[in-house]
């Protein structure tokens, strides 16, 4: 009995794991699809404020619409993206982004709970990182860091 | 600063600050908004109350008006001000902190506690009675007087403007030469694009004029932050010596010695608090909304070919920015200042 509950128990958790990278594999393509595509729109309607962009919290809607917009216009792509990992963030996750007081503050008081720090490869070589969060059928990114 | 010195037996007591600035919203159309200093965001309402520490935004459909005791501040679209104070003469000042856009002043009459305006460039002193301050996007600032008197302070020199007259302020440096401006003539959106144009042609030498001016606040951050250190210091030891006083020699003494030297010094660190905490959050206002729009700007531009070596010389000098503001302001800053 209490081997079948171990199991069990395995099972789910690895099918949980598989479950958590299928998201994070289905964000990588659909914001790369947006990316690619030229759907700044949608990518506006994804960020949320305030944004971290490196080090940078941008906290004027106007230039975060403006950053979609002028970068997609520009010609930036993501060329065959693919899914390099996915964590939730902890504590020291913020290091990533930039080592500052600042950055260490967002991360705390503005990203919630679940939130997912996504690396995604170029095949370039160069990285991006997403801070993504997903609430029921909304996906809703938070920072953006990149190309690196 | 240099100036507080404890001299004995006068002081000039300040308990409450002087509001002479306009906090009452009468009028808003488009998107405003208020952001409270403990960070809680709302939409601006007819009838809210703009208090010391709070951030107004308009969006660029914007507009908002506020009027109290008979001062009017219209504030335009595409405008960021936070109401700050600090201490002057003894005296607590309110200062309106303009870092993006522009605010249209109107002073129905002067009572000589008007507040001071600050903008990622320079300080302006109001005598007036009707005038517009705008600040660029890249720090700079223009200062328009339709009628009355402004004084407007950088770097050490003050340029007087009466009616007509305008004067443009670079961060980090002196006022620029004042020139005649007819009513109305100024043209905000133009005047804001040129100074685009400018800091896209050369953005290196925007952020050496923004590493200017932040150590400008660096600077007096410095100052205040170490008389405050000494007078701390001085305040623990004179409280202890208050208990001492009244163990040894009664309530009435001790409450001479509270009045006569420990309240002033209480007021006069509290201050010393309030001063540098007014630098330190100009800074990060100017860290905020012009430096850091001014990285994002010179991303996107470079956002195909980041190896360009334009951009890396550009990286090269914001570095240095991020570091001495690392170094100098980040260790004042707060969690709710964030």
């Amino acid at each position: 009995m209490k081997k079948t509950i171990m199991l069990l128990a395995a099972a789910f958790i690895l099918a949980s794991c598989a479950s958590i990278q299928t998201k994070d594999e289905r964000n990588i393509r659909r914001i790369s699809r947006l990316i690619n595509s030229g759907d700044h729109e949608e990518l506006i309607i994804m960020s949320e404020m305030p944004f971290l962009l490196d080090q940078e919290i941008i906290v004027l809607e106007k230039d975060i619409n403006s950053f979609w917009k002028d970068i997609l216009n520009a010609g930036f792509k993501v060329n065959e993206p693919e899914l390099e990992r996915g964590i939730f963030i902890d504590e020291e996750s913020y290091k990533e982004f930039y080592t500052s007081m600042e950055v260490k503050t967002f991360f705390k008081k503005y990203l919630p709970e679940g939130t997912r720090m996504l690396e995604l490869k170029t095949s370039t070589g160069r990285r991006i990182l997403l801070l993504i969060k997903e609430k029921l059928w909304l996906r809703k990114i938070y920072g953006f860091k990149g190309p690196y | 600063m240099k100036r507080l010195i404890i001299l004995g037996s006068l002081f000039i007591l300040a308990l409450s600050p002087v509001f002479s600035v306009p906090s009452d919203v009468v009028y808003t159309e488009g998107e405003t908004y208020i952001k409270d200093k403990t960070g809680d965001e709302f939409e601006a309402d007819i009838g809210d109350i703009v208090d010391t520490g709070d951030t107004v935004t308009t969006g660029v459909d914007g507009f908002v008006e506020l009027d109290r005791n008979g001062v009017v501040l219209k504030i335009n679209p595409d405008t960021v001000f936070t109401l700050l104070e600090r201490e002057e003469n003894k005296e607590k000042t309110d200062v309106i902190t303009l870092v993006l856009g522009s605010i249209k002043f109107r002073y129905d009459k002067i009572t000589g506690k008007e507040p001071k305006i600050a903008t990622g460039s320079c300080i302006a002193g109001v005598r007036g009675t009707e005038f517009s301050v705008y600040a660029g996007v890249d720090g700079s600032s223009l200062i328009v007087v339709d009628s009355g008197l402004v004084s407007v302070e950088s770097e050490g020199e003050t340029v007087e403007l009466s009616a007509e007259e305008g004067v443009e302020v670079n961060p980090g440096e002196p006022p620029g030469k004042k020139f005649k401006v007819p009513a109305g003539r100024i043209d905000y959106s133009t005047w804001n694009d040129e100074k685009l144009g400018s800091m896209l042609d050369d953005p290196i030498i925007a952020v050496d004029r923004l590493k200017k001016r932040l150590d400008f606040y660096i600077s007096n951050i410095g100052e205040y932050y170490s008389l405050f250190l000494e007078y701390s210091e001085e305040l623990s030891k004179e409280r202890k010596k208050s208990i001492e006083i009244a163990k040894k020699q009664g309530e009435d003494a001790s409450k001479k010695f509270y009045n006569e030297v420990l309240f002033p010094l209480t007021i006069d660190t509290g201050n010393l608090v309030l001063n540098y905490r007014y630098y330190t959050l100009a800074a990060l206002s100017l860290r905020r909304y012009v430096a850091g729009r001014l990285y994002l700007i010179i991303k996107t531009k470079y956002i195909i070919n980041l190896n360009d070596i334009k951009y890396r010389d550009f990286l090269d000098s914001y570095n240095k920015l991020l570091l001495s503001f690392e170094k100098s302001i980040v260790p004042r800053l707060v969690e709710a200042d964030i």
